[in-house]
């Protein structure tokens, strides 16, 4: 092994701890999860043969090519899974912010407006 | 004639008691106003006894946003408690912070009279000082919006505009930033049977404190993202 995969497996040990501390109560499936993914990333580390002999049948040629590939179609997947739920957060607190404006108008003293709701398109 | 002004206000009451006093001094010889005022979440809050006060012919009603959401949030919020009353003769939109001349408010509404349903304001064929860079933004956005909404319009963004009973009621924004002056053209360009459009020349008030507390130019790659995601997530459930 180089010593670059050396820090790699340390900085994984280091990452998986830290959200054991954190996830260990609360967050148990997510963590299983991490530690699935992380095992098979701490097996292509400490076994590169096995990436480069995957992205040969695949026809990519590099190892890391083949990765790289992998982890660029799930951030870009995962990055505007991310911002359509930003989207409907946004509109649903604002909904919230606004329902909450509404029940408490100052209204005029004297007004002569009528009160009646109308039954609009909105 | 009633008039309603629908008027969002971040963080500027100075401004926003000037821009009242001058709608209640100059617009109240032709019309009975009705402001619909929405604080979107200033610190801190727009205080009612600090506004110019009710009288015959002027009125405020004050609504307030909890957190800051955004001058298309604040427009729907206005919008949506006008709309919960008897519709008026017309709508207005505009803003608080001085820009806009209340006194160019009485020929946005001429042209409801006129038999207009949407009155967009032209800071273009007013006597206004837009400067270079924001003209060339709001006529690359005017190109934009011709492409997207098939409207012509000279005045991209203006916010100073007037809307008859029935547009209004049509006009719904889910925007909550910026890019709802583009979602307003694009649901005038959609209502069926067509509404009739005018351009009216206002004359927008452009100072270093308003070019400083405004929109930058820049904001028009915001819009451009904004709207991008409206295209792409409109039809997730809420």
């Amino acid at each position: 092994m180089t010593p670059f995969a050396w820090v790699l497996l340390a900085l994984l040990g280091f990452i998986l701890f830290v959200d054991y501390t954190r996830l260990r109560r609360e967050g148990r499936r997510l963590l299983l999860l991490e530690y699935i993914v992380f095992a098979l990333g701490a097996v292509l580390i400490v076994f590169p043969g096995i990436s480069q002999m995957l992205a040969r049948v695949g026809g990519i040629g590099r190892g890391a090519d083949l990765v790289i590939y992998v982890l660029l179609v799930l951030l870009v997947r995962e990055a505007l899974r991310a911002r359509q739920l930003q989207w409907r957060d946004t509109r649903r607190y604002t909904e919230i912010v606004r329902g909450i404006a509404l029940t408490t108008v100052e209204r005029p003293v004297s007004s002569t407006t009528d009160r009646s709701p109308v039954t609009q398109d909105r | 004639m009633r008039v309603v002004v629908l008027m969002p206000v971040y963080n500027d009451p100075e401004s926003l008691s000037a821009t009242l006093e001058a709608i209640a001094r100059s617009c109240t010889i032709h019309f009975r106003i009705s402001v619909y005022l929405v604080d979107d979440g200033s610190e801190p809050p727009i205080k009612r006894a600090e506004l110019p006060p009710d009288s015959d012919t002027f009125e405020i009603t004050l609504a307030r946003h909890l957190a800051n959401l955004g001058q298309g949030a604040a427009l729907e919020t206005a919008r949506r408690l006008a709309l919960e009353h008897e519709p008026p003769d017309m709508f207005v939109t505009m803003d608080s912070d001085g820009q806009h001349d209340p006194r160019d408010l009485p020929a946005l509404c001429s042209a409801i009279e006129g038999g207009a349903d949407v009155a967009f304001g032209n800071r273009f064929a007013g006597a206004s000082n837009v400067p270079f860079l924001r003209k060339l933004v709001l006529r690359l956005a005017s190109t934009f919006e011709k492409a997207l909404t098939g409207l012509q319009l000279e005045d991209a963004h203006n916010g100073f505009r007037a809307f008859g009973p029935r547009a209004m009621s049509l006009i719904s924004m889910t925007q909550p930033r910026m890019a709802h002056a583009t979602e307003i053209k694009q649901a005038v360009a959609r209502v069926q049977p067509p509404l009739v459009i005018r351009e009216v020349p206002v004359s927008i008030r452009y100072t270093a404190d308003s070019l400083r507390r405004g929109q930058s130019s820049l904001g028009s790659i915001q819009i451009l993202v904004d709207l991008a995601y409206q295209f792409l997530f409109k039809e997730m459930r809420r």
